[in-house]
């Protein structure tokens, strides 16, 4: 019986727990600043896999040019920082993506971008208007 | 018998006068080589070698291609006999001053023979003319654009750095441009020579046929957010003729489906401003690891040309008797010699790939202007 009761606690105790774990969904795990910061660093370095998983549905199909673009450089991120502006979904980066292009270097700086919340996730979605 | 001699003397001095004013007055087809050259059946290098043409030996110019890079040349003995009659590049002989190529017939031979290929991969980049006549569909493109307040006179140039290089179509801009012997392309270079002087937005050192679609290469001092450069340039400039060259660079990163679906694109949306897309084929090395899939490449773009019916410079057919298929050692970018780089007959300096790529762009435009454009007289 004691046992039957124990297990009857555990139970109870795991679905609270998953209760109340779903109650906390609404937070989104990834801060949308870090987030424009990891795409725009990945677009710099071609990386394809993770502009793919940092792309929002609405801009999906252009994960392949979003990662080629700067593959005629030799391309790096410099002094980049972005804050998300208060509580919207606009955030503002300074910084700059530097292409070296053989002797040439061309520094492309960046800009504010629109991140759209999706299952829990902020995703990049293309320069803010 | 006395007057007989009289009448004989006066011929004679007649036949010697002319014959000396003659030598005085060279005719302007007269032309030496100033190397020695192969001379070939046909304007290309696909016919084949008939005969070797020495250094300063004196020779006839009597036919040429649509363009005058290459010309018929004869060599006529003493007493008349033709001793040779055949193909040479023009950028190799040491032309008269006076001569003009819109005086010289134009032959009716193909740029290429496919059949004489080095290898069939070949056979389709030999079977399309350097330059091409012009689909009649480019009219309709052409009143769309009209339609949308597109400027007649106004070209532009999309691609990387090879089209970014200062000396490619900006040289159209200088007053009194030196054409030499290419006097027939004198009202187009003053149709469309001014509007080279803009910059373009859509021709950057290190862009790439996705790059020309991303907003992030846009200038941000001229174009609006969120535009992509190529969007950016057909706005502020609305030029009625595109010219697009991507690849020496594209062929580094990408393989030829992903530059066809790009080029398509480009296509498309020049297109869809009202804009004619004028594609260039480009030239490569067959010494260098990527040739094969330059070929590819090449051959994508003839596919999609045919296919739209748009205009294609076949810039690596005609780049191709050229020193080093006029490539500098990185194997992408164009050669220079010099700066007046509008022409192909200022003998060795003029002769590269730079010079090369700039005349047939005023050929093809040449001819659009002259087949496609209602109005060809028109300013503005």
């Amino acid at each position: 019986m004691n046992a039957k009761m124990n297990a009857g606690w555990i139970i109870g105790m795991c679905a609270l727990a998953v209760l109340l774990a779903g109650c906390g969904g609404g937070e989104p795990i990834s801060d949308p600043a870090d987030v424009a910061q990891r795409y725009m660093t990945a677009k710099a370095a071609g990386d394809g896999d993770t502009i793919r998983s940092l792309l929002c549905a609405e801009r999906e199909a252009t994960w392949e040019s979003e990662a080629a673009s700067f593959g005629n450089v030799d391309a790096r991120i410099e002094d980049a920082v972005c804050t998300r502006q208060g509580d919207s979904e606009i955030v503002s980066c300074t910084g700059a993506i530097v292409a070296v292009y053989g002797l040439d270097t061309n520094s492309f700086p960046l800009a504010s971008y629109r991140m759209t919340l999706e299952d829990g996730e902020y995703k990049w979605c293309g320069e803010a208007s | 018998m006395m007057r007989q001699f009289i009448q004989f003397v006066t011929v004679m001095v007649l036949c010697f006068s002319l014959s000396a004013m003659a030598q005085e007055l060279p005719s302007p087809f007269m032309t030496s080589a100033f190397e020695n050259l192969n001379v070939r059946e046909g304007p290309g290098t696909t016919y084949l070698t008939a005969a070797r043409l020495r250094t300063g030996v004196q020779v006839r110019i009597v036919e040429r291609n649509s363009i005058g890079t290459w010309v018929r040349v004869q060599q006529t003995l003493v007493d008349g006999t033709l001793f040779l009659d055949g193909w040479v590049l023009s950028g190799l002989l040491t032309l008269n001053p006076e001569l003009r190529f819109s005086e010289v017939p134009v032959t009716a031979l193909p740029d290429g023979l496919p059949e004489n290929a080095e290898s069939p991969s070949l056979r389709p980049l030999y079977a399309v003319p350097v330059i091409p006549a012009v689909s009649p569909d480019m009219r309709a493109v052409y009143q769309r654009g009209l339609e949308g307040r597109q400027y007649t006179h106004v070209i532009t140039k999309i691609g990387d750095s090879v089209s970014a290089d200062t000396l490619y179509l900006t040289p159209m801009s200088r007053p009194g441009a030196d054409l030499g012997a290419f006097d027939y392309l004198r009202d187009s270079l003053n149709f469309f020579g001014a509007s080279t002087q803009v910059e373009s937005v859509a021709a950057r050192l290190g862009m790439n046929s996705y790059a020309v679609f991303d907003p992030m290469w846009a200038n941000s001092d001229l174009c609006q957010q969120g535009e992509s450069p190529l969007i950016c340039e057909l706005r502020r400039k609305k030029p009625s003729v595109a010219l697009i060259m991507f690849g020496g660079n594209d062929v580094l990163h990408m393989d030829d489906a992903e530059y066809s679906v790009q080029i398509r694109r480009l296509v498309d949306e020049t297109l869809a401003e009202g804009v004619i897309p004028v594609l260039s084929t480009f030239s490569a090395h067959p010494n260098l690891p990527l040739w094969g899939q330059s070929i590819a490449f090449n051959t994508r773009l003839v596919e999609i040309a045919a296919e739209y019916q748009i205009p294609l410079i076949n810039l690596w057919l005609a780049a191709r008797p050229l020193y080093d298929y006029g490539l500098e050692a990185d194997g992408i970018h164009m050669k220079h010699w010099g700066t007046e780089t509008l022409r192909l007959d200022d003998s060795f300096p003029a002769y590269s790939g730079a010079a090369l790529r700039n005349l047939l762009a005023l050929r093809m435009l040449d001819e659009i202007r002259r087949t496609v454009f209602l109005d060809a007289t028109a300013i503005g």
